[in-house]
């Protein structure tokens, strides 16, 4: 069945997640959906299955318009969806996930689900599509590869003729990545519309018939798979020939010492990996999103336990120390969601500034409102924060101005190692002018520090050197100068 | 062999309330919110079987009468929490402050009493000090009939109905039910409303065997309930087994309070015998603090249960 989205406008908050974006699915086609995260590639599922209804644009299953974010007549019209996060419940059994919501019914007013017919379609499905399940079997006792058949056949239990997989390879375990892969093929042979999206170029250019690629809710590049190239795709998820780079002469202020050393490290979802930063240098971190940053990040500011190798600052070893002992020691933390992680919104300015310092917290007695007045405005009049008032409410400030309140709480300790995460995002030219010259300023005072971003002009204005991150782990190293686009966006993506 | 009829009519009557209570608990919690409003759909229903069992002098009518309000105070919070998405517990206290500062108020204008109803027009209360008696009362109990049943019938309808299953992945997994077209604030108003019916119903029994309707005579039943729920892990047939379990722990302490030479000698070398009297009805609340902190097997609530 054909689906096609047209000129789709989806605001979320502040930004646009898409932003007059339109894909046409064919019957028997598979079209590959590929750009970062926050691209849009998801709120494009949603818009498209009535998850959520879009600002304007329409969306037309074989050629009729479908009713904005109506779900159930989504379904109706066969469009199905296997999200990225499984929709499953795992206290129910296969056969109970698969029915719900379209359960055929029996007994006395049709009250009871006919779990006979059920377990019977089930296996008929299944083996008709080579997705082997048990329908009895309880989806918590299951793994991912096969939870993914659940999901799929909750979609062709329900007729869906347009099948949308949100990062169905995400998950998967190579052998189990093989199997989907052909299972779309067949999907697509049998008549079906599906779209397939992936970071992963490899998967996408052996799926596809189709390409396009979103760039901030956008798509910028729309082409058969045979009429395109993996550069042409790779330079297109990271967006070519935009804005030139700032380059900035830097003063050769990288001192001959290691602030922060990183050996074979590995915790939760990264690692093992191994990183040296001099005091005053900057590494600019590279990636896609979800492939380790936030790991590296926490493990620096010592939020996620060090499974195995060893952490140094100045030459310390640093592994079992929490947090508060790392803040102690100089090691700062401005986390890429500053207002769930970085700062406590309902509370002050010169509180949030207080927050973090490790003698307040571990005091006792009396909140030095004065102290904390004194702080805050030292922070504000540093950083011009607007407005200029230490009992704001946080989350009355705009998103640059309580990015300026956390980067200022962190600088105004004397740090040795500071994990800035994003630090632009969601933020005015303005704002990020200023918070790009205090980061500058840190590293001028011989701060080392690692800089996690996803914007590459920040990272090449920025960084010293620049690695990349692909899976938890670093795939390679650049000189800002030689880190062009097309470079990066192949190391980020894995493409050739 | 009379006393221990006396004795296992008081456990009845003493699990009746807090059994049903228990079951349009479970009905609410298995769609995924936190229900601590049983003890004011309790108080609704006492109060509801007052005013109808007056009115109409059938204890049926009031058992109606008391379904019906319940139902219209858990279509209160079901507004509130489903479709207003406030604060579950926040919003079960006020309702349990609405149901008991709304019966008093209700009382002193139909009644002109600040602490009881007028006693209802089904006859004399026996007592439970006559055991036939006490049976034939009890059977006259529309309670007593439709527990049974409402359990039964809440057991299949949870295993096997299509509400049942919808009901279950509410719980479980909102999110999953609402990307298959499921109407989630649907079936979870649907859920609360008839829970807080059947919870009602509980609250009409304890009307009707005393034969007036007094302030605040839910009495922390709703609570029991809640703790029946939790240690019956949040199954229909678990939760009426504590609710009896908790009842005859309720008889066990009235016959207590009526022969002290029954508290153990053990005991009362450390407590008095009222002291030990407020211990053994304490037990089930310690046993769900127990069960909810793991130390019972494991109590694994519905997964979206908040």
């Amino acid at each position: 069945m054909d689906l096609s989205l047209s000129s789709i406008v989806r605001i979320c908050g502040a930004t646009r997640a898409l932003d007059g974006a339109s894909l046409s699915m064919r019957a028997g086609r598979v079209l590959a959906l590929v750009g970062e995260n926050g691209a849009g590639k998801t709120t494009a599922i949603h818009v498209a299955c009535g998850l959520v209804a879009p600002d304007s644009g329409e969306v037309r299953a074989a050629g009729r318009s479908l009713p904005p974010g109506d779900a159930a007549a989504a379904i109706a019209a066969g469009v199905g969806v296997v999200h990225q996060h499984f929709m499953l419940v795992p206290a129910m059994s296969v056969a109970d996930n698969i029915a719900l919501g379209a359960e055929p019914r029996t007994g006395p007013l049709g009250l009871f689900v006919d779990r006979a017919r059920v377990r019977r379609e089930v296996l008929a499905l299944a083996e008709r599509h080579a997705l082997p399940v048990d329908p009895d079997a309880r989806v918590e006792s299951l793994g991912v590869g096969e939870r993914q058949r659940v999901e799929i056949l909750k979609v062709l239990y329900r007729g869906a003729r347009a099948l949308l997989l949100d990062e169905p390879t995400a998950v998967l375990a190579p052998g189990e990545v093989d199997a989907l892969l052909d299972t779309v093929r067949a999907l697509a042979a049998d008549g079906a519309s599906v779209l397939f999206v992936s970071h992963k170029l490899d998967e996408v250019f052996a799926v596809a018939d189709d390409i396009v690629v979103l760039r901030r809710g956008r798509v910028v590049l729309a082409k058969a798979r045979a009429d395109t190239t993996r550069d042409e795709v790779a330079n297109a998820v990271v967006g070519e020939g935009h804005a030139p780079l700032e380059v900035h002469a830097r003063a050769a202020s990288v001192e001959a010492r290691v602030a922060l050393e990183l050996q074979n490290v590995s915790t939760e979802g990264l690692g093992p990996i191994s990183l040296r930063v001099m005091a005053g240098e900057v590494v600019g971190v590279a990636g896609v999103e979800g492939n380790g940053q936030r790991a590296l990040a926490e493990l620096i500011a010592g939020l996620a336990p060090v499974r195995a190798g060893v952490v140094r600052f100045d030459g310390r070893d640093a592994a079992g120390e929490g947090v508060v002992a790392r803040r102690r020691a100089g090691i700062g933390y401005v986390p890429e969601d500053r207002e769930g992680r970085g700062l406590v919104g309902e509370l002050s300015v010169a509180e949030n500034v207080m927050l973090g310092d490790p003698e307040v917290a571990a005091s006792e007695g009396r909140f030095d409102r004065a102290e904390a007045a004194r702080r805050a405005v030292a922070v504000i009049d540093r950083y011009g924060v607007r407005p200029a008032d230490p009992w704001a409410p946080v989350h009355s400030l705009s998103g640059g101005n309580q990015q300026k309140v956390l980067l200022g709480r962190e600088l105004a300790r004397s740090l040795k190692v500071l994990v800035v995460a994003q630090p632009t995002r969601g933020v005015d030219l303005g704002a990020a002018r200023a918070l790009h010259e205090a980061l500058r300023e840190a590293r001028a005072a011989g701060v080392a520090i690692v800089l996690i971003s996803s914007e590459l002009d920040e990272l090449r204005a920025l960084s010293d050197r620049i690695v990349v991150m692909r899976r938890g782990a670093f795939v390679g190293e650049l000189r800002p100068d030689e880190a062009v686009d097309a470079r990066l966006g192949a190391l980020m993506v894995g493409g050739s | 062999m009379s006393g221990l009829l006396v004795f296992l009519s008081q456990v009845v009557s003493a699990a009746l309330p807090v059994a049903l209570a228990a079951l349009g608990g479970v009905w609410s919690e298995r769609a995924g919110v936190a229900t601590i409003a049983l003890e004011g759909y309790v108080l609704a229903g006492a109060f509801g079987a007052a005013v109808a069992a007056l009115a109409t002098g059938s204890a049926w009518v009031a058992a109606m009468a008391a379904m019906a309000l319940g139902a219209l105070l858990g279509w209160l919070f079901a507004t509130a929490t489903v479709r207003l998405r406030a604060n579950a517990i926040v919003a079960g206290v006020a309702v349990n402050l609405l149901a008991a500062a709304g019966t008093r108020v209700a009382l002193k204008v139909l009644y002109d009493s600040a602490s009881n109803s007028p006693p209802l027009p089904l006859g004399a209360s026996s007592g439970a000090s006559v055991g036939i008696a006490a049976l034939r009362e009890l059977a006259a109990s529309p309670a007593l009939w439709m527990a049974p049943l409402l359990g039964l019938a809440s057991h299949v309808a949870l295993a096997r109905s299509v509400f049942g299953l919808r009901v279950t992945a509410c719980g479980e997994n909102p999110s999953a039910a609402r990307s298959l077209g499921v109407s989630v604030e649907r079936v979870r108003t649907q859920a609360l409303v008839l829970g807080a019916a059947i919870a009602a119903l509980g609250g009409a029994q304890l009307t009707l065997h005393q034969r007036e309707f007094v302030a605040y005579m839910s009495g922390g039943r709703g609570f029991l309930a809640l703790a029946a729920v939790i240690l019956g892990r949040w199954t229909p047939r678990g939760a009426i087994v504590w609710a009896v379990a908790i009842g005859a722990l309720s008889a066990l302490e009235t016959t207590l309070a009526g022969d002290d030479t029954m508290v153990p000698r053990a005991a009362l070398a450390l407590l008095s015998p009222a002291a030990f009297r407020a211990l053994v009805q304490a037990l089930p609340f310690g046993l769900t603090l127990l069960a909810v902190m793991g130390r019972l097997g494991r109590a694994r609530p519905p997964a979206a249960l908040s």
